[in-house]
């Protein structure tokens, strides 16, 4: 019989502070050298694009293409949009809560507070909710088994895309089969953690873009790393605060990355979608690039895309409306998975049970709380001065989110992937 | 149930064991994956074409080797080197004592990898009673495969062709990693196999795609490189 599970006490501030520095120092030592990489799926570009576009341009505004600079101000404006209304989502809640709930009753005030409750990061406290939260945690915890499991069988490590040298593949595979046991019999999970980054840590041998596609195997390795030692005798079904805080930093700066790595390996990213058109017509990547050159049609929307990427990867990694963006990627990896590239993405059921596991926490915080302080002693005084200053808080953030590292990538140079 | 008291791993545990299992990744690797440590390519960096010929004991076999490949136009005059460095006369491995390998690489250095048909070097070497088990091509960072077959008569045979890297049968000893999709048409018997990008030191190896041809039950009768990308731009080499 499972035994319930007592919650897990909150990491001690030195360690806390331990552990940020030490992801921050590795962060830090991240090699500079690009080193070719391509998704498992159909990657051949069916026609070239202008090389030029994603570099510095003579006699342009900052050397940068003006549809390049336009995407770029797009999407700073729409982050800027979720960052304010963020930041004044108290009046928001308060607008909900007494002018448009106290109106109804019964079931349907129930549902729109726990839908402004979902949508606004809040604990949502109904039981079906935390019946899938549950379920989500132990979906999380073990579909990476089944991902090394698959891995193993088709000679690759971690996921398809890496396939194994066939002088070393057996060892690979049976150590992966044995991580892969461990996982699925919760047996020292810490130890399955460090495996996991260990693992992660060694991909950077073949070059930092494996490793930034390998990001989102770090949650998972996260997760069994902060669980105790005698996980076999517990049943985890709830993250704790910190392990809802380290993975969706981590999930979402997986993403905030690949979104910059999809602009750096640009040809890599339209030889996909030249394989599959429907990726061409998500709605708000075309929205970002309403307006651009026609010219440069494909290479406006590689930057949208990769922007878009971006974008939600920032607001869930600091904790921006996390649920409704991570329920938009996974909603996205679904379609992706069992619509666009079918099987070849089957390792893209980890990433969903990780959203799912954020989604489904009631412990989702910010990492704005400073500027959310400021807002709250604020309120006291006049609103429009509130307004004006987190309008600016909200701006500078977006753009400082977005607009340096697009112009840092012009000057970039993209020999490494040839 | 007795539960005990609830322990943690500490941050500099997590690290410890990340890092030392990362120590024992890298420790298999270079263990295992010698050739990949190198640094360079086992082949001279300007080579495209390299046969494994099971049986090259000595200058007499190699006489028939070139005899064979030199009855291909476009081989005739491409300089082939041994990479072993030399071989034993035919007076000299008369009276030599047994030896663990009979077999030997011969790197041919081919101007225009267009003109390479992997078909015509098996058979040419077969019909001088050699063949190869291994013809390994590379140097270009993204090209492709043309093979032509005779026989596809319906949606299922074209099926086959293009399901050829997940095929059970092809896929035994890890083979074909390389191989990125396979579009096959019905209507001129041609199937193109496109490779993966690859790194600058690696090779494909044509003659185990030839056998997972042969395996699907649709052999090629000629097996071409195409290394021009799909609009005509030649590609680039990456060597």
């Amino acid at each position: 019989m499972a035994t319930s599970k007592p919650q897990s006490p909150r990491l001690p501030t030195p360690r806390r502070r331990l552990l940020a520095a030490a992801g921050l120092a590795f962060l830090l030592l991240l090699p500079v050298l690009a080193s070719a990489h391509e998704r498992f799926v159909k990657h051949n570009m069916k026609k070239s694009l202008q090389n030029w576009f994603f570099l510095q341009e003579d006699g342009k505004l900052f050397g940068m293409d003006p549809s390049m600079v336009q995407v770029g101000l797009a999407v700073t404006a729409v982050l800027t949009a979720f960052l304010f209304i963020w930041f004044l989502r108290e009046d928001l809640d308060e607008f909900i809560r007494y002018k448009v709930l106290t109106r109804l009753g019964g079931t349907p005030q129930r549902l729109l507070h726990n839908l402004a409750c979902y949508i606004m990061d809040k604990p949502v406290r109904s039981s079906w909710f935390y019946a899938i939260g549950e379920w989500s945690v132990i979906m999380f915890l073990r579909s990476p088994a089944l991902v090394l499991m698959f891995s193993a069988t088709n000679d690759a490590l971690v996921m398809p895309s890496y396939p194994l040298e066939p002088s070393s593949a057996v060892y690979f595979k049976f150590l992966q089969v044995l991580l892969a046991v461990m996982i699925l019999t919760q047996t020292l999970l810490p130890l399955c953690g460090a495996m996991v980054i260990g693992t992660w840590f060694y991909l950077f041998r073949w070059g930092p873009f494996v490793a930034i596609d390998a990001l989102p195997v770090v949650t998972a390795g996260i997760l069994y790393a902060m669980s105790p030692w005698m996980s076999h005798k517990l049943a985890i079904t709830r993250l704790n605060v910190d392990q809802t805080r380290w993975i969706r930093i981590v999930f979402g700066f997986g993403f905030f990355v690949l979104g910059w790595s999809k602009i750096y390996n640009h040809d890599l990213t339209i030889g996909v979608a030249d394989n599959y058109p429907s990726m061409m017509s998500d709605p708000l990547v075309g929205f970002f690039a309403l307006g651009t050159d026609p010219a440069m049609r494909r290479e406006a929307w590689v930057v949208s895309f990769a922007l878009a990427e971006v974008m939600s990867g920032f607001m869930v990694m600091m904790g921006v409306f996390t649920r409704l963006w991570a329920t938009i990627m996974c909603v996205m990896f679904t379609k992706l998975m069992l619509v666009d590239f079918g099987w070849d993405e089957i390792p893209h059921i980890y990433p969903i049970g990780c959203a799912l596991a954020v989604i489904t926490s009631n412990y989702l915080r910010s990492e704005f709380n400073p500027l959310e302080r400021i807002e709250r002693v604020m309120r006291r005084g006049s609103p429009v001065k509130r307004f004006v200053l987190m309008g600016a808080f909200a701006v500078g953030i977006a753009f400082l989110a977005v607009m340096p590292m697009l112009y840092f990538l012009t000057f970039t140079d993209r020999s490494m992937l040839k | 149930m007795m539960l005990g008291k609830i322990r943690f791993a500490t941050t500099a545990q997590i690290l410890g064991m990340a890092i030392a299992w990362a120590g024992a990744c890298m420790g298999i690797d270079f263990t295992f994956n010698r050739h990949l440590w190198t640094g360079k390519a086992d082949l001279p960096p300007t080579t495209s074409l390299a046969l494994r010929i099971n049986h090259l004991c000595c200058t007499g076999c190699l006489d028939d080797v070139k005899k064979a490949l030199q009855t291909l136009p476009w081989l005739k005059d491409a300089p082939m080197n041994i990479r072993e460095g030399s071989l034993k006369t035919q007076e000299e491995a008369e009276v030599a004592g047994p030896a663990a390998d009979y077999g030997g690489w011969l790197d041919i250095d081919i101007k225009d990898a267009n003109q390479i048909d992997f078909v015509a070097i098996d058979r040419a070497l077969r019909d001088e009673g050699m063949v190869a088990s291994q013809m390994q091509f590379g140097g270009y960072r993204h090209f492709r495969f043309e093979a032509q077959v005779r026989h596809i008569c319906c949606g299922m045979c074209k099926d086959a062709c293009e399901r050829m890297p997940e095929l059970a049968k092809t896929k035994q000893s890890g083979r074909l990693k390389w191989l990125d999709s396979v579009v096959a048409e019905r209507a001129t018997g041609k199937v193109t196999i496109h490779a993966r990008y690859l790194e600058p030191n690696q090779r494909v190896d044509a003659a185990e795609l030839m056998g997972a041809m042969d395996e699907i039950g649709l052999p090629p009768f000629s097996l071409r490189v195409v290394v021009s990308s799909e609009e005509g731009a030649p590609a680039a080499p990456i060597r």
